[in-house]
C-alpha cells in the first residue's frame, strides 16, 4: 500500500508545486505589465489618445492590478512554504519511505491546506476575474492591431494582445487544476473527519 | 509542524515521538504547541495509557506504551488510504 500511496502523494505534490510556480509567474507578469500602462498613461504617450483625467483613472486602475499582482505573488508564496520542506524531504531521500514518515508529511500537507483552504478558495474566483479581463484586455489590444491600419503603433498592439492573452489563459488554466486539487483536497478533509470517529473509539477504548 | 491540525493528528505524533522517552519541554517543541495545551494533551495521553511517566533521577519523561502502537497504525491506515481512495490529481 505505501508504495502506490507515496507514489501518488509525489505525483500530486509535484503538480501542486508547478501550478502554484505558474501562478506565481503569471502574478509576476501582470505586475510587470501594469506596471508598462501605468507609466505609459501617466506618460500619455502617442498611443494614448486619451484625456488627462482619463488616463490618470486608468493608471489608478492599472495600480490597483500592480496591488493584486504582489498580493498574488505573497498568497502563492505561503502556499508554497508549506509544501516545498515535505517536497524536498521526499526527494532527498533515498531508501524506502517507513509508514510514519509517509503519514507524517501526509499530516503535514492536510494540515496546511486546513490553514490556508480559503486562500486557495479565494485564488480561484480571483484568478477567473483576472485571466477574464487579460482576455479582454488581449482581444481589445488585437481590434486595435486589425482594425488600426493608419496607426504606427499597430505592431505594439499586437504584442501587447500576445501577452495579455497569455497571461489569461494561463490564470484560467491555473484555476481549472486550483479547482482540482481544491476539490481533492476537500474530499480527503471531509474523509479524515469521518476517520475521526474510529479514532475517537479507538483512544476511549482503553 | 505548522498548519491547522486535529487533536488526532497531534495525538499521533505526541505518541510517534514519543517511541523513546521524551521529556516535556522537548515535546512541546517538537510538536509545535504552548505549554498549557502540550500539558493537556499528555495528560490525557497518560489517563488513557498511551504514555507512560518515566522517572529518572530528577528527569521527567513520556514514552509510547505498547497500546500505542494500535492508535498509531489505525490512524496511519485511515490517512494513507486518503491517497488510495479519493481521486488522483492529473494534469
Amino acid at each position: 500500500m505505501t508504495e502506490n500511496t507515496l507514489a501518488q502523494f509525489k505525483k500530486e505534490l509535484d503538480i501542486f508545486v508547478i501550478i502554484v510556480s505558474m501562478n506565481m509567474a503569471a502574478g509576476a507578469l501582470a505586475m510587470a505589465l501594469a506596471m508598462t500602462y501605468i507609466i505609459v498613461s501617466i506618460q500619455g504617450q502617442p498611443a494614448w489618445q486619451i484625456p488627462a483625467h482619463l488616463r490618470i483613472l486608468v493608471a489608478i486602475l492599472f495600480m490597483i492590478g500592480f496591488g493584486f499582482g504582489l498580493n498574488w505573488i505573497a498568497a502563492s508564496g505561503r502556499i508554497l512554504r508549506g509544501v516545498k520542506p515535505v517536497r524536498r524531504e521526499y526527494r532527498r531521500r533515498t531508501g524506502p519511505v517507513p509508514d510514519e514518515t509517509l503519514t507524517c508529511w501526509i499530516v503535514r500537507v492536510l494540515a496546511h491546506y486546513r490553514g490556508n483552504r480559503s486562500t486557495i478558495r479565494w485564488m480561484v474566483p480571483i484568478s477567473i476575474i483576472g485571466g477574464s479581463a487579460f482576455l479582454l484586455l488581449g482581444i481589445s489590444n488585437l481590434a486595435q492591431g486589425i482594425f488600426g491600419a493608419d496607426d504606427p503603433f499597430r505592431w505594439f498592439a499586437f504584442t501587447a494582445a500576445a501577452i495579455n492573452m497569455t497571461i489569461g489563459c494561463a490564470s484560467i488554466a491555473c484555476v481549472l487544476y486550483f479547482r482540482r486539487y481544491s476539490a481533492a483536497w476537500d474530499e480527503r478533509i471531509e474523509t479524515a473527519a469521518r476517520s475521526e470517529q474510529a479514532l475517537q473509539c479507538a483512544l476511549e477504548r482503553r | 509542524m505548522a498548519g491547522r491540525r486535529t487533536p488526532y493528528e497531534i495525538y499521533w505524533e505526541i505518541l510517534v515521538y514519543c517511541k523513546t522517552p521524551r521529556g516535556f519541554t522537548a515535546i512541546i517543541n517538537r510538536c509545535d504547541l504552548n505549554s498549557k495545551i502540550g500539558q493537556e494533551y499528555l495528560e490525557f495521553l497518560v489517563s488513557r495509557q498511551y504514555l507512560a511517566v518515566v522517572t529518572d533521577r530528577e528527569r521527567t519523561s513520556y514514552q509510547a506504551t505498547p497500546g500505542a502502537a494500535e492508535y498509531i497504525t489505525l490512524f496511519s491506515s485511515l490517512y494513507q488510504k486518503l491517497f488510495d481512495e479519493s481521486p488522483g490529481f492529473r494534469l
